[in-house]
Formats: C-alpha cells, sequence, structure tokens
C-alpha cells in the first residue's frame, strides 16, 4: 500500500515537473525587444510558428498577434481556441507563454524554432481545423516541415534541453 | 481579363460599397487617410530631377508630387488606396504580398492613427534593391546522327545583358540580346539524294531543298526598353524591343536579312509571383529574301524581294513551383496567312533533396515562319517534343548550380497540299550545366539526336 501510494506520488510530482517543460521566455525576451515590439507597434497583424521536435515527436504552435492602436491592448490568438488580450507591456510574457510547450517531455533534446509569418498558413489552419473537428488521424511531423518552411525570418533557432 | 478577376474586382466593389453604408457593421475596419513612402529616393535622385526645372521651388514641388504618385502607384498594384477602407486582415496580408514580391530588398508596412476614431495613415518603408548588371550566356552543342543522311553539327550562342536591374523580380531597365546560331553538315545530301532515300514522302520544291543538309547560320540582335523603368511600382510593364536579323544558308546561296519592332504590354496579376505574366503586343517586321537556287530566278536584279508583315499577339508566362508554362501566339494583321505559336510546360513530378523529376512538352505551331529561330524558309509545320528532364542541383559549385540531363522525343511533321506530307520522328538526349557566378548565369548543354535536329 505504501509501494503505491509513493508511485502515485512521484507519478503526480513527474508529471508537475513536465508542465511547462520547453519554456523558451529566456530565449524569447531577446527576440521580442529586437524584432516584436517594432512588429506589434506597426500596427499591422503578424503570426509567429514555434516549433520543436526531438526526431520522434514534434510540436507546433502558433501566436497570431494584433494591436490595437487605439485602446494600446494586444491580443494573441492561437487560431484555435484560445484567445488573450494584454496590455503592451504584458506582451512579451503572454507570448513567451502561447510559443512554449507544456506537453514537452523534459530530459530529452530539442530542436527549436520560432518563425515570423511562415507561408504554410493555410496548410497549418485546416491542421487546426481537423484537430478542432477530432479528424487528427494525420501525424504531421513539424520539425520535418520546418525544414524547408518558408519564411519572413527564422527568429530563433536553438538545440534545447527542459 | 480573366473570368475570376472580373468576379473578384466585383466582389471588392460590393465589399467596399457594403462597407461605406453599414460602416459600424464592418469588423476592425481603418479608413486611410494618407498613404506614405519612405527611402524610394533611391529609384530618382532629386538633384537628377531637379535640372528639368528652371525654377528650383517648383523643382522641389514636382519631385514632392512624382515620389507620391510613385508611392501611391506601389500600393496601388496591391489594390491598396487612399480614402478606402480596410481590415487588419487586408493589411496583414498587403505586408506578406509586398514581401513575397521580392521586389524590394526590404519592406515594412505600418499604421498610424488619425485624427479620427479608426482612421490610419499607412506607411511604407522600402530599401530597394541596388541597380546592377546582369549578364546570361548560354551556349550548346548538338551532334546529329542522322544514318544513311549524314551527321550534322550545330552550335547555338545565347547572351543577354539585363543593365540596370534592382534584384530578381524587377525587369532591367534595358537588355541586350543576341542569339547566334550555326550548323554545319558533314555529308551534305542532294535534294534528289535525300528523296531517293529512307524518306519515301513527297515534297514540295522548296521543302525538297530545305530538308537536303545544308549548312548554314543566323544571327539576331535585339535591344529592349522596359518603360517605365521603375516596374516595382507598377503591375503593368510596357516595353519596346527593336532588333535585326540575318540568315545564310550556304548550299542554296539563300539569305535573308531583316528587322523587326516589338511593342507590347506586360501585365502582373499575382505580384507574389513577380515573373508571372501575360501580354499583348504588336509585332513588325520588315526583310528582304534572297537565293539563286531557292527562288529560281533568271535575272540578277530581281533576286531578292522585300516584305514587311504585321503581327499582333499574345505571351504568357506562369511559373510556380511545381509548373512552369509559356506560350506566345502570334497572327499577321496583313491580308496574307502568317501564324507561329508556341506553347511549352514543365511538370515537375517528384523532388527528392537535391533532385528533381520532371516532364516537359513544347508545341510549334507555324505557318509561313517569319523570325530567324523558327528556321525561315522550312515549311508550314507542326513540332512537338516531349520530354523528360532531371535536374540536380549542385550547391558546392555555386548558387543556382545543378545538372540538367533531358531525353525525349519530338516530331516534324509538314502541312502542305500533298497526299503524303514529309514527316519525321527524332530521340534526343542532352546533358547541361548551369551555374551563377556573381553577376554571370552560365549555362552549357551538349545535345545528341538520332535525325536532324535543327
Amino acid at each position: 500500500m505504501k509501494t503505491l501510494r509513493t508511485s502515485i506520488l512521484l507519478f503526480f510530482l513527474l508529471s508537475y515537473s513536465a508542465a511547462h517543460a520547453l519554456d523558451v521566455c529566456g530565449l524569447y525576451k531577446n527576440v521580442h525587444q529586437r524584432d516584436i515590439v517594432r512588429r506589434i507597434k506597426s500596427g499591422i497583424p503578424f503570426k509567429l510558428l514555434s516549433i520543436a521536435g526531438d526526431g520522434e515527436a514534434s510540436y507546433k504552435t502558433i501566436a497570431h498577434i494584433k494591436y490595437d492602436l487605439w485602446s494600446e491592448v494586444v491580443t494573441i490568438d492561437d487560431l484555435k481556441n484560445k484567445v488573450k488580450t494584454v496590455s503592451f507591456p504584458e506582451s512579451e510574457k503572454a507570448i513567451c507563454q502561447f510559443i512554449s510547450f507544456p506537453n514537452a517531455l523534459a530530459g530529452k533534446n530539442y530542436h527549436y524554432q520560432l518563425h515570423l509569418n511562415p507561408i504554410v498558413g493555410d496548410m497549418i489552419s485546416t491542421n487546426n481545423k481537423r484537430q478542432t473537428q477530432g479528424i487528427d488521424f494525420l501525424k504531421v511531423n513539424w520539425r520535418r516541415i520546418a525544414k524547408d518552411l518558408e519564411t519572413e525570418k527564422v527568429l530563433l533557432e536553438i538545440d534545447i534541453k527542459p | 481579363m480573366k473570368s475570376t478577376s472580373i468576379i473578384f474586382t466585383l466582389f471588392m466593389f460590393s465589399q467596399s460599397a457594403l462597407a461605406k453604408d453599414n460602416a459600424p457593421l464592418r469588423k476592425s475596419p481603418f479608413f486611410i487617410d494618407g498613404i506614405h513612402c519612405m527611402g524610394l529616393t533611391a529609384y530618382v535622385e532629386e538633384e537628377q530631377f531637379s535640372k528639368a526645372y528652371a525654377d528650383a521651388d517648383m523643382a522641389k514641388i514636382a519631385y514632392k508630387t512624382m515620389q507620391q504618385t510613385q508611392c501611391e502607384n506601389i500600393f496601388k498594384a496591391y489594390d491598396v488606396i487612399k480614402f478606402q477602407w480596410v481590415t487588419d486582415e487586408e493589411l496583414e496580408n498587403l505586408s506578406f504580398t509586398l514581401k513575397k514580391s521580392n521586389k524590394f530588398k526590404q519592406v515594412d508596412i505600418s499604421i498610424e492613427k488619425s485624427e479620427l476614431p479608426n482612421h490610419v495613415h499607412l506607411t511604407g518603408h522600402f530599401v530597394p534593391h541596388a541597380e546592377k548588371h546582369k549578364f546570361k550566356l548560354h551556349v550548346s552543342q548538338s551532334l546529329e546522327k542522322g544514318g544513311d543522311t549524314g551527321n550534322r553539327s550545330s552550335t547555338l550562342f545565347e547572351g543577354k545583358a539585363n543593365l540596370y536591374q534592382r534584384g530578381q523580380a524587377n525587369d532591367p531597365k534595358y537588355s541586350v540580346g543576341l542569339k547566334y546560331f550555326k550548323t554545319q553538315a558533314k555529308k551534305p545530301l542532294s535534294a534528289d539524294e535525300l528523296k531517293r532515300g529512307k524518306n519515301d514522302v513527297t515534297m514540295t520544291p522548296e521543302e525538297t531543298i530545305i530538308q537536303s543538309r545544308q549548312s548554314g547560320r543566323y544571327f539576331d540582335l535585339n535591344f529592349r526598353v522596359n518603360f517605365p523603368p521603375y516596374s516595382s511600382t507598377s503591375w503593368l510593364n510596357p516595353y519596346l524591343v527593336v532588333g535585326l536579323f540575318q540568315q545564310q544558308e550556304t548550299m542554296d546561296k539563300s539569305h535573308i536579312t531583316g528587322n523587326y519592332f516589338e511593342y507590347g504590354t506586360e501585365i502582373h496579376p499575382d505580384q507574389t509571383n513577380p515573373k508571372a505574366y501575360f501580354g499583348l503586343s504588336l509585332l513588325y517586321s520588315d526583310y528582304a529574301v534572297g537565293g539563286n537556287e531557292y527562288f529560281d530566278y533568271d535575272n540578277e536584279s530581281q533576286d531578292h524581294t522585300n516584305k514587311n508583315i504585321l503581327f499582333a499577339g499574345i505571351r504568357g508566362h506562369f511559373p510556380t513551383e511545381k509548373f512552369s508554362a509559356h506560350y506566345s501566339v502570334f497572327r499577321s494583321l496583313t491580308e496574307e496567312m502568317h501564324l507561329f505559336a508556341e506553347v511549352s510546360a514543365l511538370f515537375t513530378i517528384y523532388k527528392q533533396g537535391d533532385f528533381s523529376h520532371n516532364i516537359a512538352g513544347d508545341f510549334f505551331y507555324l505557318r509561313q515562319a517569319i523570325l530567324p529561330q523558327h528556321r525561315f524558309g522550312l515549311p508550314n509545320r507542326d513540332e512537338t517534343t516531349i520530354y523528360y528532364q532531371g535536374n540536380y542541383s549542385l550547391n558546392s559549385l555555386g548558387r543556382d548550380s545543378s545538372i540538367i540531363f533531358k531525353f525525349g522525343g519530338s516530331e516534324y511533321l509538314a502541312k502542305n497540299n500533298l497526299k503524303t506530307p514529309y514527316r519525321r520522328e527524332n530521340t534526343f538526349g542532352e546533358l547541361g550545366l548551369q551555374s551563377s557566378i556573381n553577376d554571370f548565369d552560365l549555362s552549357l548543354a551538349l545535345i545528341y539526336g538520332s535525325q536532324r535536329l535543327y
């Protein structure tokens, strides 16, 4: 009984440690100041595509970012079901949360890329729709796609171990 | 204009009309109060521009007006004009399309608040490509093994200088093109020998002479001006080509000398694909033909004939990643029927790493050929070629370097009123190499064919 209790405790502890396993906030800080602030202030909406892969599993997330010049708030949308509106100073933290991967497994070596305005927009939208409709039968290797991805700029490319 | 474009335009008009009537219903609308540009001074220098004006203040006003017009024309090419409503999705699309067009080295757009709510000023920050001269050179050498009709070697040389070009996507201000072709029969056959050979067909007297193994050469020199020179500010590209050509055939001593003028306009419907266009043009050609055997003139003084013909034509080019097509159709506007058409298409069927496999086809339809590259004097004919093309990228050799190999077959079918018109089938193989070194694009090709290639 004691062993079982310890195992359950250990399982929850491990699960907790795996949450936000791939947190890119530290890396994103410089990118935000260098490229993103200017982009937001321009008032033109844009997309960020965040991709991490370890050869077996790959993860991707999108942040569509809009800035309202009058109310000075930033709206971040993952083009699925998550939307967040924050003030401009809070945008850095909010965006980095959108582009991090809470489900990535700790201890693995990931190749991480952050793309600005990728051109596979339609494909991503279609895939998002599939996932929303529960028909994600097609497993997409985002790491492979990222290799040949046509994009406006690769903002970040790094090997990272959570 | 394509029907889809008309529908799209009507849709846009109806949308903007609806928007004006029901402004509060619009989703995140912005009304563009003004359009501004930064970084366009490279196109026309103020000092150079002012020379045309006696008064300095007047020159300044004219320069600013010219710059503003140029700026608004850039956005107009992307369907954005002053005093219109746009959504933020449309602005995002505009930003994407401008960047994807590759017409500028760098481009960013931004909006700023205007005096009224939801009213904005749209600003483009441009960094134009530097003006550069770019050169292209292509040399191909072919060897034909014609069995009992003898061998032949031919050389084709094509050179092109694009002068004052900004990047790859924009047209150059001027370009000069040169084409030289020489063909040498190793064991020329007489017309009678050819008739007695395997080709058990009937030929017109002209065809008989032409199909015998003649040696000859032609050259074509042309100069093209693109109006306006700043094609990155417009979706219309009017141009003028002036050219001269000469063809000589050594066996029957025929020769053709002439010149041509082409005025046309290219329309670029898709700004994200700047190389794609369709165009309309007028082609005028004036030439003199001579040759004792060919025309069978008794009198030396009548040994030439002058002609001038006006053509109307369409051209188009549509390149995408997996498919590219090119076509041109020209028909004479004069009484005598002249028509030449060319269609070529290439499909990429499979691509893996540095290797791409393509299937391509060319079709020529010629009635009274007019330009040297149509092999002046050859009879009315249809020519069809289908081939496989493999491209292997050699990045280690330099930018855009690749090995190209082709093999396929072609059919030549004479079109005349005879019962069994001359018909020829041919198989060929080609090995080519292309590379870019600085501002030079070089390509070489070796061609081997079973029958006459040219």
